[in-house]
């Protein structure tokens, strides 16, 4: 071998962290067409190319990406805000608002058998104004989920309702026992179809079984979780947003503690999402991020960030796992680059082969100084950097002051709490 | 008094069964009623037993009133007794017979299965009573497991059963259950799960698309024929009468023709032929594994031997002769190039020799002259390997001569006349004398050419004892007892004789006189040195460089120390004396001495004969025996000048002065090294620099403070912090290699556990200049590796094994030998691969040209022209042909497990069908039994334009054609030649221009098809055409027609087992060979799957 080669290979690692920075430009397009925060984006099974998204005017907007058009637009869909909606099938969408209701529309007008099609704004179908079927509530709905394989979805709202399609009444209510609280978010498990989970604003996160027709589990955190996302690989593995700046993924074999905490945001967490690949995972967050990270990699996270781009309160990864959207406050829908500095367009043999050899490059050489320097710094706008500074700068405080609590008290008496400890208040049963 | 059965069990039997039937809202309120509930149930039944047995009571009183009714009525009594036993329960005491009060009957019946028991036969009801008519009924599940739950209550303890639990309390088991259902049956996904966790590659889609394994028979029946091109190809089996219904009807006609004989007579020719095949080929491998170079050698010019010359080849193929003309004049040149056969000739040769005698006839002739020019390996073959030899040749020779003279002496001395007269004898003696003396110089000279080994050689008087070795070692030293016999020996002479020529003056002659004296020859004189003369002082620059005969000689000496053991004080102070004065004498002369720059030995020596003698005749006067060595291991060249003082002694010139020799040699050595040191620790130790400026800082006036200046400190390694601090021999630099700082880290990365780990993990270099190909490309695979334009919809599809995706995608990549260097060609578009498209392009233009032609000429010779496509269809058919076609691939992908890539043929752009081979085969599942034809659109050569496919990328972003980023792995990979076997059940012979034709050029597949001439079935040879056209269109289309004309009726030699050598010499075929190497394929195997 060549005395140099090492030399030579690092200095390539270098030249292609360097490259890979120059390279990142993950902002794609931004979707407009709400005029209000867009609660609540949604993604179509089997479909690359069409995306659903609903705002807090009560508008249902169904969008096609490659086109950037909208393929179909509900103005009114209900009265005050979206709060959740859903792809029943190909051709059906829930929604779910504050306005008691449940509506099922019928979208199949409005795209093509290839999901590809291509209606102008004006152009709206005839019967696109008006539902196929209204199920009425008797509270406020703050989230929907479908079932993947049968015609049941579940609502949230003071307790879970499972219903049917095909019901005007809730089949099932889900509750657990003693619990006055309102549920914010549910999420049906993607292998383990039967299996439910949901959080509550009581600071809870609870497990249901439809077949069991029980919720089965509960746990109470110290704050709450504003989402959450089951992973699409791992069927025991799901994903908290909470509202202290963290996410969190637990194992519901063993939920005692979480597998692994993930700190980024620098304010609460308002939405999550796993990439198909089941290997990374999208977040946004009141402090206008929008953050990619690593199953498994508790700090290193992509940040994403444009000057307009108000509090993220929804992100959806695309099917193909290459892109990422964001819904904010702004009522903009905005397309990302899943990796930053990827090529779209065709890419020849050789320069996929040089893209990979600069990938595990990098890979390779993190922990060089110098190419773990370039890997690691981000830019950030300044009100961010300035927030982190300060959490920092809290929490560093927090920790002394609890370090000389314990040192002031009897020995033994205290003994400091894995971070991962503390996360759960209690387990219930 | 009766008791109830089970007073303690307070739980009514109705309550239980009402809590069986599962009225649950109860909460502690339920709880409580159960419990006051059981508290009233004995009470209750107690006042029941007193209503009973009341009128027992009666009986009593009315006794001891009334003794004479008792009397009366006893008659009465026995009589009713008699009567009534029956009726009269046992439990009835005797008593109570006297005032019998008959029980008030309120049933209609007796007790049994419609009526409860009442009044006094009712007794307590048991659960046996009560399930017994139930269990007589019938032997139903339900009555079993009532039953059994009976047994439970009526247990043999009699324990109260606990009441059920609390209903928050029940919850909270039932959720746990739940719970742990739910957690078992999610942990069925956990093998899955660690599979993809440690997962060094995913690729996605986890779950291969499910592979349909459509049968040929299940395509073929639902197959209609659709468009223009398959219904003509269905009229045209329709005509041959090959369809479905008619195939058997057409063999069974075929077959009647021939006769049972001529059946057979076919059966066994084909299997003779199979036989030869297998020997043949059983053979060919036996040979091919021999090792042996003689058994290749013999075989190669066997195979020269048969291998047809020029001439013949030109009266068979002019053409042939030519290019084989050329690729000799080609061989040959390059043999003359490479100046291998330079000197065989046989007149080089023989020139050569006689060139080589001259040389050496030369040498002679020069003799020992001019060794010096002579080349150096003659004068040390000379020197080296014959001086013995040569030697002991010239004494023999030598001592030949004496015997001679002394022989010829008395001859002498008989002489007459002149001869006798004394001035002639004189001169006679004289010329003797010149010769003996000659003779001596000789032996002399022969002796220094003795090398290394050294002789004493003693006069001719001496006799037989004239050679005596001595150690001429250099460093050794010789040590000797102060004997007598040295003593009477006398002094010996010890001389180094440099010996002259013959032809010089008679004065460089040595005479050796006495017995004892012995000449030590010095063992480096050589010929060469010989002829310097024997006075000459040798001047010598450098002492270390002397010549080591001298140092030698003069260590001897000097290592000759003798000191008597017991010599005593006086003398010893004595020689101290000595010694100081010889120093102070050294001191003084050292300067004179260092001057002095030759050194002549043969000066030295007689003060060293002198000084060894001194020693001896000292220990003589002493008279001892015995002898002390002082100081005998130190080598001379480092001894101590102290030591040196006592040969000093007398002594006027000295060869060299050791001690500043050394002094030289490490000048100035220790006195660098500490200052060096320190210097080292003045430049990294922390300083401190005086900032100051004048003036600044020095304000004054009335509350001014005066800061202190600060000192700039500079920081680095204190002197006392150093490594090397207490190490007074060496200095560790304390500088760091800012260079070697980049592969350093603080700590150890997390993943890594120990050192050695993520050493070595940098230490494995991925790069592709230190990888091989596929060593690179598989280090560079990314974790994830998904398809491109496909939606990952893994939620609901999670692996079954990821193996099984790999194979999946293996097959699908290797059906169509899609190599990753393939892809790079195709993309290559900008890189000059249009214009390569483009000749590739005329040149078939041209090709096709010259088809019509050969379409002419078949013609003539009966074939049918319809079996070689004409020329090109017009775009738009094309077009719409690619369509269908596609339509088609698309339906056969599933059942191929070609996965999706056909469906990008949609996408091909008009312009690259050069580009495009698109292969219309028939399929025939089994062709012994039915021929059920079918099309199978399938692409050989797949390459998409690059411009189109951008095209299709800007409207869809995902729409990136992701072709294969997995190169084929397997060399023997199922490829087009599998499936033509698989699909036409054709021969081997037929299959190989066919399916190489995608990867070589046109009229290399005739050259592949040669050797299957001779093994060809009438079918095949029918194929000829097939040779031809494809030769000509570069695609195995038109064996798919010709295979419509003539179906496979028999089988071939070479079904199934097709082998193309590697060793085809020709360049241009050297890619074909090579892809389509070796097809060993099992055709029974084939035909079951």
């Amino acid at each position: 071998m060549h005395p140099f080669a090492k030399a030579r290979e690092r200095v390539r690692a270098l030249n292609a962290a360097k490259i890979e920075r120059m390279f990142a430009k993950p902002f794609l397009a931004s979707l407009e067409g709400h005029i209000d925060g867009v609660n609540v984006v949604v993604r179509k099974a089997h479909s690359l190319a069409v995306v659903a998204s609903a705002s807090a005017d009560g508008e249902i907007i169904i969008h096609d990406l490659p086109q950037r058009k909208h393929l179909l637009r509900l103005p009114t869909a209900h009265k005050r805000s979206v709060t959740g909606i859903c792809f029943a099938d190909s051709d059906r969408l829930l929604s779910c608002g504050v306005d008691q209701t449940v509506k099922m529309w019928d979208v199949r007008t409005s795209l093509d058998e290839d999901g590809s099609g291509d209606l102008g704004e004006n152009s709206l179908p005839a019967d696109g104004s008006k539902p196929l079927t209204v199920f009425h509530g008797k509270t406020a709905f703050n989230a929907i989920d479908h079932h993947r394989e049968s015609s049941l979805f579940a609502t949230a709202s003071n307790c879970v309702h499972i219903w049917d399609e095909t019901k005007s009444s809730p089949v099932m209510n889900l509750n657990f026992p003693t619990s006055t609280e309102t549920i914010t978010a549910l999420k049906f498990n993607l292998s383990e179809t039967s299996v439910l989970a949901s959080t509550g604003s009581d600071r809870t996160f609870t497990l249901y079984d439809v077949r069991t027709g029980k919720a089965e589990r509960r746990l109470v955190f110290q704050m709450r979780a504003n989402a959450l996302a089951w992973s699409p690989t791992l069927p025991t593995s799901i994903l908290l947003a909470s509202e202290d700046h963290n996410l969190y993924t637990f194992d519901v074999r063993s939920l005692t503690s979480p597998t692994q905490i993930y700190k980024g945001h620098v304010a609460a967490v308002m939405s999550c999402d796993w990439s198909p690949t089941g290997t990374e995972f999208v977040s946004g967050g009141w402090d206008r991020t929008l953050r990619i990270w690593n199953e498994g990699d508790g700090r290193g996270s992509e940040a994403y960030h444009t000057k307009r781009m108000q509090r993220v309160f929804s992100t959806i990864y695309t099917g193909d796992a290459r892109f990422v959207l964001s819904g904010s406050d702004d009522g903009n829908l905005r397309l990302w680059k899943a990796h930053a500095s990827e090529k779209l367009g065709i890419i020849g043999g050789r320069e996929r082969a040089a893209r990979e050899y600069r990938t595990k490059l990098r890979e390779k050489w993190k922990y060089d100084p110098e190419v773990g320097k370039i890997e690691r710094r981000r830019h950030m706008p300044k009100s961010i950097y300035n927030t982190s500074k300060l959490k920092q700068t809290m929490l560093d405080a927090q920790r002394v002051k609890e370090e000389r609590r314990r040192k002031h008290s009897r020995a033994g008496e205290t003994k400091p709490k894995a971070e991962r400890r503390k996360v759960v208040v209690a387990e219930q049963t | 008094m009766l008791k109830p059965p089970n007073k303690s069990a307070g739980v009514p039997l109705s309550a239980l069964l009402d809590g069986d039937s599962g009225e649950s809202a109860n909460n502690d309120n339920g709880a409580s009623d159960a419990d006051s509930q059981s508290d009233e149930g004995p009470s209750d039944m107690e006042e029941d037993d007193e209503d009973v047995l009341s009128p027992s009571d009666n009986e009593d009183i009315d006794v001891e009133g009334d003794a004479l009714k008792k009397l009366g009525s006893f008659i009465d009594d026995l009589s009713l007794r008699k009567r009534k036993a029956s009726d009269v329960t046992d439990l009835l005491p005797a008593r109570a017979i006297k005032r019998r009060v008959i029980p008030e009957r309120t049933e209609a019946a007796i007790e049994g299965e419609f009526a409860a028991p009442s009044g006094m036969h009712a007794g307590k009801l048991t659960l046996e009573e009560l399930l017994k008519p139930s269990s007589a009924s019938g032997n139903n599940i339900s009555s079993v497991s009532l039953a059994k739950s009976a047994q439970l209550l009526s247990s043999a303890n009699n324990q109260p059963l606990s009441p059920p639990l609390h209903q928050r309390q029940q919850d909270r088991v039932d959720r746990e259950a739940a719970y742990e259902a739910t957690t078992e049956e999610v942990q069925k996904w956990a093998p899955t799960m660690k599979r993809i966790k440690e997962a060094e590659h995913l690729s996605f889609p986890l779950r291969a698309p499910p592979v349909l394994n459509t049968s040929a028979s299940e395509l073929a029946s639902k197959f209609k024929p659709s468009t223009e091109l398959e219904s003509a190809v269905d009229k045209l089996l329709k005509v041959s009468n090959l369809e479905e219904e008619d195939i058997e009807q057409t063999e069974q006609l075929q077959m009647s023709n021939l006769t049972i004989e001529e059946v057979a007579a076919r059966r066994a020719e084909l299997r003779q032929m199979w036989e030869l095949t297998f020997r043949a080929e059983a053979k060919a491998k036996r040979i091919s594994k021999i090792k042996s170079k003689t058994f290749r050698k013999i075989q190669k010019k066997g195979r020269e031997k048969n291998a047809l010359t020029l001439d013949q080849i030109r009266v068979l193929d002019p053409e042939a002769a030519d290019t084989e003309r050329l690729k000799l004049e080609a061989a040959r040149a390059k043999e003359r190039a490479t100046l291998r056969h330079k000197n065989t000739g046989m007149w080089t040769k023989l020139m050569n020799a006689r060139v080589r005698a001259r040389r050496g006839l030369r040498r002679k002739i020069q003799g020992l002259n001019d060794s010096d020019d002579a080349p150096e390996h003659f004068v040390k073959s000379d020197e080296e390997n014959d001086v013995a030899g040569l030697a002991a040749r010239a004494f023999d020779e030598l001592a030949g001569l004496n015997g001679t003279g002394q022989q010829v002496a008395p001859i002498r001395k008989t002489k007459s006349g002149l001869l006798e007269m004394k001035f002639m004898r004189d001169a006679e003696e004289r010329g003797y004398r010149v010769a003996d003396s000659m003779a001596d110089d000789f032996r002399a000279a022969l002796l220094g050419m003795m090398g290394d080994s050294a002789y004493i050689v003693g006069s001719e008087g001496n006799g037989p004892s004239a050679l005596e070795a001595v150690q001429a070692n250099q460093g050794r030293l010789i040590f000797r007892p102060t004997t007598d016999q040295s003593q009477n020996a006398g002094p010996s002479r010890v001389t180094p004789v440099h010996l002259t020529k013959s032809n010089e003056s008679d004065t460089s002659r040595v005479t050796l006189k006495s017995s004892v004296e012995s000449i030590t020859v010095s063992p480096r004189s050589d010929l060469r040195h010989a002829p310097q003369p024997r006075q000459r002082i040798r001047p010598i620059e450098n002492p270390w460089l002397a010549d080591p005969t001298a140092s030698a000689k003069l260590s001897r000496e000097k290592n000759e120390i003798l000191v008597s053991k017991k010599s005593s004080l006086a003398s010893k102070s004595k020689a101290a004396f000595k010694k100081q004065l010889a120093r102070t004498e050294d001191v003084l002369t050292r300067e004179a001495d260092d001057a002095v720059v030759e050194i002549s030995l043969d000066q030295a020596m007689p003060i060293d004969h002198a000084k060894q003698n001194k020693p001896k005749q000292k220990s003589k006067q002493e008279g001892k025996d015995k002898t002390k060595v002082v100081d005998p291991v130190v080598d001379p060249a480092f001894r101590d000048s102290d030591d040196e003082g006592d040969d000093a002694e007398g002594e006027d010139i000295k060869a060299f002065e050791q001690r500043d020799l050394v002094a030289l040699a490490f000048a100035g050595d220790n006195v660098e090294f500490t200052a060096r040191k320190e210097r080292e620790m003045e430049a990294d130790a922390p300083t401190t620099v005086d900032m100051t400026v004048p003036g600044w800082g020095s304000w004054g006036g009335r509350g001014t403070k005066k800061s202190q200046p600060k000192p700039h400190l500079i920081p680095g390694v204190a002197p006392a912090a150093r490594a090397d601090a207490g190490k007074a021999r060496v200095i560790i630099s304390e500088r760091k290699d800012k260079k070697a700082s980049h592969y350093m880290v603080k700590d150890l990365p997390h993943p890594y556990t120990t050192k050695a780990q993520f050493e070595s993990s940098l230490e494995m270099l991925i790069g592709p200049e230190w990888n091989t190909r596929m060593g690179f490309q598989r280090s560079t695979l990314l974790k994830v590796v998904k398809r491109a334009n496909l939606t990952l919809e893994t939620e609901s599809q999670l692996p079954v094994s990821r193996r099984q995706i790999h194979i999946g995608l293996h097959h699908a990549f290797s059906c169509l030998d899609v190599d990753y260097g393939w892809l790079d060609d195709s993309g290559s578009s900008r890189h000059g691969g249009y214009q390569v498209k483009e000749a590739r392009r005329k040149h078939r233009e041209k090709q096709s040209a010259k088809v019509v032609k050969a379409a002419g000429r078949m013609q003539r010779t009966g074939m049918n022209p319809e079996s070689l496509p004409r020329s090109r269809p017009s775009q738009v058919e094309y077009h719409r042909k690619l369509e269908v076609l596609n339509a088609e691939i698309r339906h056969f992908s599933g059942g191929l497990n070609v996965a999706r890539i056909p469906l990008e043929v949609v996408n091909v752009n008009p312009d690259c069908t050069a580009d495009t081979s698109l292969v219309l085969i028939p399929y025939s599942a089994d062709s012994s039994q039915s021929t059920r034809m079918y099309y199978v659109g399938f692409l050989v050569q797949y390459r998409v334009s690059m411009a189109r496919r951008k095209a299709v990328v800007d409207r869809h972003i995902d729409r990136d054609v992701d072709m294969a980023w997995m190169p084929s792995e397997r060399a023997d990979s199922p490829s087009s030649a599998w499936l033509f076997f698989k699909t036409m059940n054709v021969s081997g012979a037929g299959t190989v221009p066919a399916a190489s034709s995608a990867f070589i050029g046109q009229g290399g597949s005739a050259c592949l098809f040669q050797p299957y001439i001779n093994l060809m079935t009438l079918d095949d040879d029918s194929r000829l055409s097939i040779l031809v056209a494809s030769s000509v269109m570069c695609i195995p289309a038109p064996l798919a027609i010709s295979k419509l004309h003539f179906p496979e009726k028999e089988d071939h030699i070479t079904r199934g087992n097709a082998m193309v050598e590697r060793g085809v010499q020709s360049k241009r075929f050297s890619s074909g060979s090579a892809l389509v190497t070796v097809y060993h394929l099992d055709c029974q195997s084939l035909a079951k799957s």
